[in-house]
Formats: C-alpha cells, sequence, structure tokens
C-alpha cells in the first residue's frame, strides 16, 4: 500500500459535506455581526452559550439514542415533568438534595418503559416515545393542573441554573464536565464502542456476542436520565416548574442533533457535532431575535436551514465510493 | 419428446462475457426448440446465470449473435425481452404483500384505462382469472397477497410472465426452492400445460432428479463453457454429475495433513423447521464440510449451532457438556465463533473503523474494568492485520472502504481474536478474489493445525473436496451422508449426485 493512497482526496463534495455546516455557522454569524451591534458583545455571546446549555443537555441525550440506532420523543416532555416533580417537591419543604434527586427518577423510569415498549414489545421507537411524550404531558398537566410551580422555593437551588462559580455561569460548567464524562463514556469505554456498533449493524452487533438490548436499554435510559437533568437545571434557571417547559426543546433537539451528524463526519452522530448544532441553534434564536424578526418567521427559517444542512451532508455522502481504497 | 422435428426457437452463437477482465462465459451456443423445456445445468459459477441475464437483456453480451425464429434481434435491455416475448421468473419473489392478485399482476403492466387514468377494475379483473386458471391459482382474484402460500406466490409469478402478449420462451430460475413434493407436482402440471400452448421453457434447477421428470433436453455449462446438449432421455445422473465436474485445478488449496483429536462438538437429531434429525461429531483438529445446494439448509445448521435460529429438537454437546440454551454471546464464551454468510450485512459495522471491527467479539484483552486501552487495542489490531495480510491504509480506516476479499479478511480476524475452538464458517469466501481465497483456505488450515474444529457451510464442491477430512451432504434440510474425503474423482461424483438428486449413485 502506498502513501499516496493513504492521502484521500478531498474534493468540493467532501469539503461540503465535512464542514458545509460549520462554513454556513460562520456566515450566520458574519451577517447577523453587521446587521446588530450587539451580536459580537461579550454579553451577549454568554447570553448564547448559557441559553444553549439547556438544549445541549436533552440533544446529547437524544444523541445517545440514536447513536445506538433508535429514537426517542419522549425526552421533551421528560424535561416538563422532571422541573414539576423538583419544584413540587421544594415547594413542599423537601430538601434541595432529596428533591433534586427525586427529579431525575422519572427520566430514568421512562427511558426503561420506553426500551420495554421498543426493544420488548417491538412497538418502533418512534412511535412508542411519542406515544409516551403525550402521556408524560397528560401527566405534567394532571399534577400541575396547567399552572406553574414557584412558591417558596429556595434560593439556594436557583444557584445551579442561575450562579456562577469563579465568573462562569454554574450551568456552563456542568455542561462542560456533563460533555467530558460523556464523551469518555462514548469514546474510551466498551459500552460506549457497544453503543456505536449496535446503531451501525445490530445484526452484526449481536453475531458479536454483543447483547444488543441490554446497550439500547442502557442508552433509552441514558437518555432519559439526560432529559431529567436538564428539567432540574431549568426549573432551578427559570426559578419555577413549567408545565410546558419541554415544548420547544423538542424540535430543536432533533434539529441540533441531525445538524451535528452532518459536521465532520458524514451521517454519524457524534456529541462534538451535536454541540456545535446546539450552538448553531441558539445563535439563530438569539440573532432572530436582535435582528428583530417575527417568531413566526424564525420558526420557517430554522426548518429550512435544518433541512438544507442535512441535505448538503447527504450529497457529500453519496459520493463516498469515490474514496475507495482499493 | 418429439422435439427434435420441432422449429428452432432461440439460438445464441458464440456467445462471450467478461467481467473487469475475468471471462464468465467463452463463446457459447445455445439453442431453445418449440415447446421445448431445455435444462441449463452447472455448478456455481458455470456460468448459468450470466447466460440468461444476456438472453433477458438483464447483461449486454460482449460477443455473439441472439436468434430468435431465426431472425437476428438485439437485446439490449429487459423491456426489450419482454416485448420480444422473452420472460423470466426469478427464484425470488417479488410481490406487494397489500396488493391484491390482479393488482400484483398487472404491476407494472401498460393496462388500458378508462377516462382520467382511472382502473378498468371489471376488464383487469376478467384477465386476472384467465391468468389464474391458466397457472392454477384457484383464489378470488381481489385476495391480498399475503394472504396466499408460498406456493401460490410462486404461480402467481408464473401468471405475471404469462400476461406478456408476445410471451413464447419462459425462464423459470430455481421455481422449486423451498417447495414440498405435493406443491412440486401441482407446479409441474401447469408447467405442462404451458408445453400444449407451444411455449418453451429454459429450467434452471439444482435438483437433477425434477431435470429428468420435466425437460426434453438438458445443456451442462462448466466455467463459462458448454460442455454438452443431451437429450434428457438418453443420460443419466451420474453422466450429467461427471460432466458438471471435469478435471480440476487444486492448487490453491492448502496440503492438508489433519491431526484430529478427540471430539469436540456432537450434534445429536437437531430438528427444526428445515432441518430434520441432523446428527453428527466434529473432532479436534478437523475440517467437517457441509455440502448441499441453495435451501438446503446449510446456513440454518450453522446458525442453530451459534444459536441464532432455535432449535426444537436435538442435543448439541460441546466437550461432553450438553448445552442447554445458547445465544451468540454465550456461543463467543464458550469458544465458538461463526463467519457468517453476509458479510457486509452480518459480519461487519461498515461505518466503523478496522480497529473497532477486528476487537468487536472480545473486549477481555483490550479493556480493563470496562475501559478500553488504547495502546493494547493498536497493537492488537496491527498484529491482526499483518497476520491476516489486510490491505488497509491504517487501523482507522471505515471498512466499507476495503474491497471484499479484505472486509471478509475483517471478519476472520475478528474470529482469530476470540481464540475460540471452534469455527463455523459459512460461505467465506463468497465474492472473494482469488489471492484472498487462497489465504483463507491457508488459515483455515493453520486452525485445523492448532486443534481447533472447523465447520465449513459451502456451496462451492471444488471447496469442499480441496479443504475437507469429511464432508456432510445436507438435501433438504436432511443430513443424507457423512463422505470421508480421499479426494478422488468417484468422491466428488458421489456427493454432487448426493446434493443434487439426494440419492446414491456410486
Amino acid at each position: 500500500m502506498g502513501t499516496e493512497q493513504n492521502k484521500r482526496q478531498y474534493d468540493w463534495r467532501e469539503l461540503l459535506a465535512r464542514y458545509g455546516t460549520i462554513f454556513g455557522f460562520f456566515t450566520m454569524c458574519i451577517i447577523f455581526a453587521l446587521l446588530s451591534d450587539v451580536f459580537l458583545k461579550y454579553n451577549n455571546i454568554l447570553n448564547i452559550l448559557l441559553q444553549s446549555t439547556m438544549l445541549a443537555i436533552i440533544s446529547f441525550g437524544l444523541t445517545i439514542v440514536i447513536i445506538s440506532g433508535e429514537f426517542d420523543a419522549s425526552l421533551s416532555s421528560i424535561v416538563a415533568l422532571s422541573g414539576v416533580i423538583t419544584t413540587l417537591l421544594l415547594s413542599n419543604g423537601w430538601g434541595i438534595i432529596p428533591a433534586f434527586l427525586v427529579g431525575l427518577l422519572p427520566g430514568i423510569v421512562i427511558g426503561f418503559l420506553n426500551a420495554i415498549a421498543v426493544l420488548w414489545l417491538g412497538v418502533s421507537s418512534f412511535i412508542a416515545t411519542l406515544g409516551m411524550m403525550s402521556s408524560v404531558t397528560g401527566i405534567v398537566y394532571m399534577i400541575t393542573q396547567g399552572r406553574s410551580i414557584w412558591q417558596s422555593i429556595p434560593e439556594d437551588y436557583l444557584w445551579l441554573g442561575r450562579g456562577y462559580f469563579m465568573g462562569i455561569p454554574v450551568p456552563v460548567i456542568t455542561l462542560a464536565l456533563l460533555f467530558l464524562l460523556l464523551w469518555f463514556f462514548l469514546t474510551q469505554t466498551n459500552l460506549g464502542r457497544k453503543m456505536y456498533a449496535v446503531g451501525g449493524n445490530a445484526e452484526a452487533a449481536r453475531l458479536s456476542g454483543i447483547n444488543v438490548r441490554k446497550i439500547r436499554m442502557l442508552a433509552f435510559i441514558i437518555g432519559g436520565f439526560l432529559a431529567a437533568l436538564c428539567g432540574v437545571l431549568l426549573a432551578s434557571r427559570l426559578g419555577s416548574g413549567q408545565p410546558t417547559a419541554g415544548g420547544t426543546y423538542f424540535l430543536d433537539a432533533i434539529a441540533a442533533t441531525f445538524l451535528g451528524q452532518s459536521i465532520f463526519s458524514k451521517g454519524k452522530p457524534h456529541l462534538t457535532g451535536t454541540l456545535i448544532g446546539v450552538l448553531i441553534i441558539g445563535t439563530m434564536n438569539n440573532g432572530f431575535v436582535l435582528l428583530g424578526m417575527s417568531y413566526y418567521i424564525q420558526d420557517l427559517i430554522k426548518g429550512l436551514v435544518i433541512v438544507l444542512a442535512v441535505a448538503v451532508a447527504t450529497i457529500g455522502a453519496k459520493n463516498k465510493n469515490q474514496y475507495t481504497v482499493k | 419428446m418429439e422435439s427434435t422435428s420441432l422449429a428452432l426457437k432461440i439460438e445464441m452463437k458464440g456467445i462471450s462475457k467478461a467481467f473487469s477482465g475475468t471471462e464468465v462465459l467463452k463463446a457459447i451456443d445455445f439453442e431453445l426448440k418449440e415447446g421445448e423445456f431445455h435444462a441449463l445445468v452447472g455448478e456455481n459459477g458455470a456460468g448459468k446465470s450470466t447466460l440468461l441475464k444476456i438472453l433477458c437483456g438483464a447483461y449486454s453480451l460482449d460477443q455473439g449473435e441472439i436468434y430468435l425464429n431465426g431472425q437476428n434481434v438485439l437485446i439490449d435491455s429487459p423491456a426489450k425481452a419482454q416485448q420480444l416475448g422473452i420472460s423470466i421468473v426469478h427464484q425470488d419473489i417479488n410481490l406487494v404483500p397489500y396488493l391484491s392478485i390482479a393488482e400484483n399482476l398487472f404491476l407494472g403492466q401498460k393496462f388500458s384505462k378508462k377516462m382520467l387514468g382511472m382502473m378498468d377494475w371489471k376488464n383487469l379483473h376478467r384477465k386476472s382469472k384467465e391468468i389464474c386458471h391458466m397457472v392454477g391459482l384457484n383464489r378470488k382474484v381481489t385476495t391480498e397477497v399475503r394472504e396466499l402460500t408460498f406456493f401460490e406466490k410462486r404461480l402467481l409469478t408464473i401468471g405475471q410472465a404469462l400476461l406478456n402478449p408476445n410471451m413464447q420462451v419462459m425462464i423459470l430460475d430455481e421455481p422449486t426452492a423451498s417447495m414440498d413434493k405435493y406443491a412440486k407436482d401441482q407446479l409441474f402440471r401447469v408447467l405442462t400445460n404451458l408445453k400444449e400452448n407451444k411455449i418453451s421453457v429454459i429450467y434452471v434447477s439444482h435438483r437433477l432428479n425434477e431435470v429428468f421428470e420435466i425437460t426434453d433436453r438438458i445443456t451442462v455449462l462448466r466455467n463459462g463453457e458448454k460442455i454438452k446438449t443431451v437429450r434428457t432421455a438418453e443420460t443419466s445422473t451420474d453422466q450429467l454429475v461427471s460432466m458438471m465436474i471435469g478435471q480440476k485445478l487444486r492448487e490453491q488449496y492448502p496440503d492438508r495433513k489433519p491431526n484430529i483429536g478427540t471430539a469436540i462438538l456432537q450434534i445429536k437429531r437437531l430438528s427444526n423447521s428445515v432441518l430434520s434429525n441432523v446428527s453428527f461429531t466434529l473432532h479436534q483438529g478437523e475440517i467437517f464440510g457441509i455440502f448441499g445446494t441453495t435451501g438446503s439448509g446449510k446456513t440454518e445448521l450453522i446458525r442453530s449451532i451459534y444459536g441464532v435460529d432455535s432449535y426444537e429438537q436435538g442435543e448439541i454437546i460441546l466437550e461432553d457438556r450438553v448445552i442447554k440454551s445458547i445465544n451468540p454471546k454465550k456461543a463467543i464464551k464458550k469458544g465458538i465463533f461463526l463467519v457468517p454468510e453476509d458479510r457486509r450485512e452480518q459480519g461487519l459495522i461498515l461505518n466503523m473503523a478496522l480497529k473497532e471491527n477486528l476487537l468487536l467479539a472480545n473486549f477481555d484483552k483490550h479493556t480493563r474494568s470496562y475501559l478500553i486501552n488504547h495502546k493494547i487495542e493498536s497493537k492488537e489490531a496491527k498484529g491482526l492485520i499483518k497476520r491476516l495480510k489486510i490491505k488497509t491504509a491504517g487501523i482507522k480506516q471505515k471498512v466499507v472502504y476495503l474491497s471484499g476479499g479484505n472486509q471478509q479478511k475483517v471478519v476472520l480476524g475478528k474470529g482469530l481474536y476470540t481464540d475460540s475452538k471452534l469455527y463455523l464458517f459459512d460461505e467465506p469466501t463468497k465474492g472473494v478474489d482469488v489471492g484472498a481465497k487462497a489465504e483463507i483456505y491457508k488459515l483455515m488450515d493453520q486452525l485445523a493445525a492448532q486443534g481447533t474444529g472447523i465447520i465449513l457451510a459451502t456451496s462451492e464442491l471444488n471447496e469442499a473436496i480441496g479443504l475437507c477430512d469429511r464432508i456432510g451432504v445436507l438435501y433438504h434440510g436432511e443430513l443424507i451422508a457423512i463422505v470421508p474425503n480421499d479426494q478422488s474423482n468417484q468422491t466428488e461424483e458421489k456427493i454432487l449426485a448426493l446434493a443434487l438428486a439426494g440419492e446414491n449413485i456410486a
């Protein structure tokens, strides 16, 4: 094997597929910076980061589930349920730590139930988790009667979502730690490796002695757990439990994860990609507000951008045979 | 059987075809008479399907001419073949389960429509009824296809071919695959009706007794060459078999010096929906071949041992211990590894790196308490790459970019990394180039020399004869014989006859 063949040849399609999304992101930033003098201010950038942290956590959850080859539409409803449960316990006088931990439980339980429905009962993951989303949302409204919960929530709890540690917002630190932890799990442990294998080709993974169900169940549970974590942190940031909290996260998390798949590697979900995807969505939301665009136009553009980004990545991927090393 | 007096329907003259420099058909002449049933037989890779694909327009020919009713015709597309009245009934059944019999029949056909593209249901159903009657399909034409039995679906695919108004030549590719005797007899009655309608049939089958039952003449292909066309009444199974085998080179196979040890695996009366009462014993250091045609149950047998398919009755005994329940994970733990039939679908995670694939079936060596040790990982992966001579740009290369032979070596490497004592190979050289083939054979020989037991399921007789110490012949899910392999021509003929006709001719 000669070294010349080792170098893959890149052409514009390959470049577009790998870096198109990033390029688009920078173009967007330049446009925002030209049209708004606030956009590049330190405070605004910090604001974007802060607003992106919650979306990042739930998107990481979705990324893990997608890596294992499944899908989870119920995550955004878990965000609401966990936030509501934690704030409800706090306003009933529970301590911060027990309320925080109990708030995480529904994520694990729902992840487990999703796994049962998909892996043992054989319901497709899209349908099963969509049904779960509806049920969980129902439970949230039964608990809250549609009202937000804000009474007598201790100040100390708000530190998680609003506080600073050595000048850095606590949620940003939480996110950084979480990113490292998940990155370590996915790339340095055999469970992470198996998760990619199961998502890549479940039958080959099974014949290699991997327990496909176990791995996928783990993915659902981690996904649910991260959504719940997002929920309790969001409640702290908002200072209340909102029954509608999950709302925008549903589509934004899907968008961020799929945008992420189009970054660097073609069609393979990965954490870094998702994180960048989240920043793109966050920047878009922020920039549109700065430019004073109507909420509806924002949705319209967001939808188009997502489809375009994924399409660009797919065009490149179609051409992959060209890079075959023989 | 007075076919000699009939006019020539099709004449193929000097047909040659090469794929990327390899000649697969060498100046083949073939003729088909009006109303004749003509069998095309030969081993895997003899060129049967290539020849037929040329005739029905799926492949273009490099050299040669085709005459239809004495006129030179150019068949450059499947549509053209259809138009000329040449239809093929494929071995696989491709029907839309949720559409009715009538809708499936007319799928993709131009059919008289009423205004605004509305379907002329009345006419369509009337026509469908005629077709169903012709093929003996006694069902309402509005029945959804998913309700049909396998046999009825087969009849429907023949009906699809009959729909062609110009229809004069029908090609049947293994029409009786996975069919029992009763269904086969019924199918043959339908086919005999075709004959009365002056339709010529080219019949491809691995089952020689069927060929003797229904055809008028037989053409034997071998290694892309036409050996002979004979009248069915004037030949016999053993004559056909020896024409199919011929003399073969065996230099690509290692010189086996088997050192057979104690029994490692005992299969006792294994039965499930495909297999019936399969029993055999495999010893240490032995390469045991399982030979049979497509659909004989080779893959199912292998998969049952590995715990992918279940078995209803029987026992699997590994080193004197009865295995109670098994799945791939347990199998690997117990030291059994399967190299599956379809490497891309079952053997590899295509979009993952080479090293990740190589080490996928065993994490014990390169992980400590769930953590991957990247140093050991890359050392082990490089060792396997070197041992197997895998051609790659590096251990991080995605396996999707490797060639077929190299991909198969990755699957073997995965197996080696498990240090198993029993390897199950299912068609390990399918779609693999000659060089890689020889290396795979050598590796199997080396493994056996180290005392591991090997089961090789193959539909390549040459491979079975060249490599195996004993060969079990599967026919319709039954292990009808276990033949010690002395590599003689008689043995080879005997095995082929057993596999094709289910009978002992020696």
